[in-house]
C-alpha cells in the first residue's frame, strides 16, 4: 500500500466548509478492520448534501466524504475477506459517520462488505443466416457496480 | 460504481413495487407504473429494471430534453414533473399498479392520488422537498401502500440476493450514455449542481485518475 494517496477531505470551520483533495497518509484512516483499494466512488444526492454543509449526518471533521464505493482488499483483519477480494460497499453511514469512500483507500467494518457476484446473460448473436446464442458468466467490473 | 447506492436503491424500490405486491400482498400483475425523477440516479435505474420485469413505465422528469433517453432505457411514456406539482385531490383517477418516487413533496401526493387499489408506492427520496401533504383517503379507500425504502441498513442477506439480479436488469451499455466518469478534483464543481436539479444521471469517480 502507498504510503500517501489521495482524499477529499471536508472540513468545518464556525459556519463555513471546505472541501479539499488532500496526500494523506494511512494513520489516518481511524475506523474498520478491511482496508480496500477503492477504484471508484459514486457521487449521490446525499454525497452532495454532505459536502454542502454535512447535512447534520457528519459529526466530526476533518472528514472523507463518499456512501458508496467498490475495490479490492488491501488488508484484512475480517474472518471472511482477505488480501485481493473484490468488494462492494454501500450504506451503513459510511461517509456520513465514518470514513467513506472519496479516498483512494478506505477502512470499513468487514461486516458491511459485499463480495462482488458474478453476472450471467445471453447475447444472440447473428452470422450469415445463423443464428447463435452465447451464455456469458462473467464478474461485473468495478466501474459498473 | 455506475449502480451504486442508485442502483441499489432502484432494485430495493422496483422489487417492492413489483414483487412485492404480486408475491407477498398476492396481488394481481403490476403493470402500468409511474418513476418521478426519472433521469437521477435512482429514477433512471427503477426505469430500465422495471421494463426489465416486464411493465409498463412511465418516467417522470423536469427535462423535456431527456425524453428520447428515457424512452431509449425502457420508458414508455414520458410526463413532465409540472404535471405532478397541482394540488393534489384525495383521490384521483386511478393511474398506476405502483410507483416509485425519488423526489417526495408534491409529486408523491399527486402519485398517492391516483395510484390504483392495493398499489404500493415505494418512496425513497426527497430531491424537491421532505415534505408529504396527504389525506387518508388513499389508503382506507383504495388500500394504497407507502412503503418506505431505506439502503443504508438493508441485511446482507438482502444486499447479496439484490446485486445477483443486477446483472440481469441492469443493461450498462444503454445506461453508459448517461454516465459520468470524473475526478476527485471535478467533485467541487459537480455537488452544487446536482443540489440544484441540474444533472442527470450517474456521476462515478475514479479514484485512479
Ligand atoms: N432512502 C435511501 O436509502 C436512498 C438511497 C438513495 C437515494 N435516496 C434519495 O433518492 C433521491 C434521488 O437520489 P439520486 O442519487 O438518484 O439523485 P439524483 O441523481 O440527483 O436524482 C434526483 C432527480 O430528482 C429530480 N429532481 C431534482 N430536484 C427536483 C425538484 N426540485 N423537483 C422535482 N424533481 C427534482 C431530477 O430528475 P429529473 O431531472 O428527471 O426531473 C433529478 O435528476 C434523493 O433524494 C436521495 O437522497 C435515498
Amino acid at each position: 500500500m502507498s504510503d500517501q494517496f489521495k482524499a477529499l477531505i471536508l472540513n468545518q470551520d464556525g459556519e463555513s466548509f471546505s472541501r479539499e483533495v488532500k496526500s494523506i497518509d494511512k494513520n489516518f484512516l481511524k475506523h474498520g478492520d478491511v482496508t480496500v483499494k477503492v477504484e471508484y466512488s459514486g457521487l449521490n444526492y446525499k454525497d452532495a448534501l454532505i459536502l454542502k454543509n454535512g447535512a447534520r449526518l457528519v459529526k466530526e471533521f476533518p472528514h472523507i466524504p463518499g456512501i458508496d464505493f467498490s475495490g479490492t482488499v488491501e488488508e484484512s483483519n475480517h474472518k471472511d475477506f482477505k488480501n485481493g477480494d473484490e468488494v462492494i460497499l454501500t450504506g451503513w453511514r459510511v461517509g456520513e459517520i465514518y470514513f467513506g469512500g472519496f479516498s483512494q483507500y478506505a477502512k470499513v467494518n468487514g461486516d458491511f462488505l459485499v463480495k462482488k457476484t458474478k453476472r450471467s446473460f445471453i447475447k444472440r448473436v447473428h452470422d450469415n443466416g445463423y443464428s447463435w446464442i452465447y451464455c456469458f458468466t462473467m464478474f461485473i467490473h468495478h466501474k459498473e457496480y | 460504481m455506475i449502480m451504486g447506492t442508485a442502483g441499489f436503491t432502484a432494485l430495493q424500490c422496483s422489487f417492492t413495487t413489483k414483487s412485492t405486491r404480486e408475491e407477498l400482498l398476492l396481488g394481481e400483475k403490476v403493470q402500468s407504473v409511474i418513476v418521478s425523477g426519472a433521469s437521477g440516479g435512482v429514477g433512471s435505474m427503477a426505469v430500465m429494471i422495471l421494463n426489465k420485469l416486464g411493465c409498463d413505465v412511465t418516467a417522470v422528469t423536469g427535462k423535456d430534453s431527456n425524453k428520447d433517453y428515457l424512452k431509449s432505457i425502457g420508458a414508455k411514456d414520458v410526463l413532465n414533473t409540472s404535471e405532478l406539482m397541482k394540488d393534489a385531490r384525495p383521490l384521483d383517477k386511478g393511474l398506476w399498479d405502483g410507483a416509485v418516487d425519488t423526489v417526495g413533496g408534491k409529486v408523491l401526493e399527486n402519485i398517492l392520488s391516483q395510484t390504483k387499489d392495493a398499489g404500493i408506492v415505494a418512496a425513497c427520496g426527497n430531491a424537491a422537498d421532505i415534505k408529504l401533504n396527504t389525506t387518508v383517503m388513499p389508503f382506507i379507500i383504495r388500500g394504497v401502500k407507502l412503503w418506505g425504502i431505506n439502503s443504508v441498513t438493508a441485511s446482507i442477506k438482502r444486499r447479496q440476493f439484490l446485486w445477483n439480479e443486477a446483472g440481469k436488469l441492469i443493461d450498462f451499455e444503454a445506461l453508459g450514455k448517461s454516465v459520468k466518469e470524473i475526478n476527485l478534483e471535478e467533485v467541487n464543481d459537480v455537488y452544487p449542481k446536482m443540489l440544484k436539479g441540474e444533472t442527470s444521471g450517474r456521476y462515478i469517480i475514479n479514484l485512479n485518475r
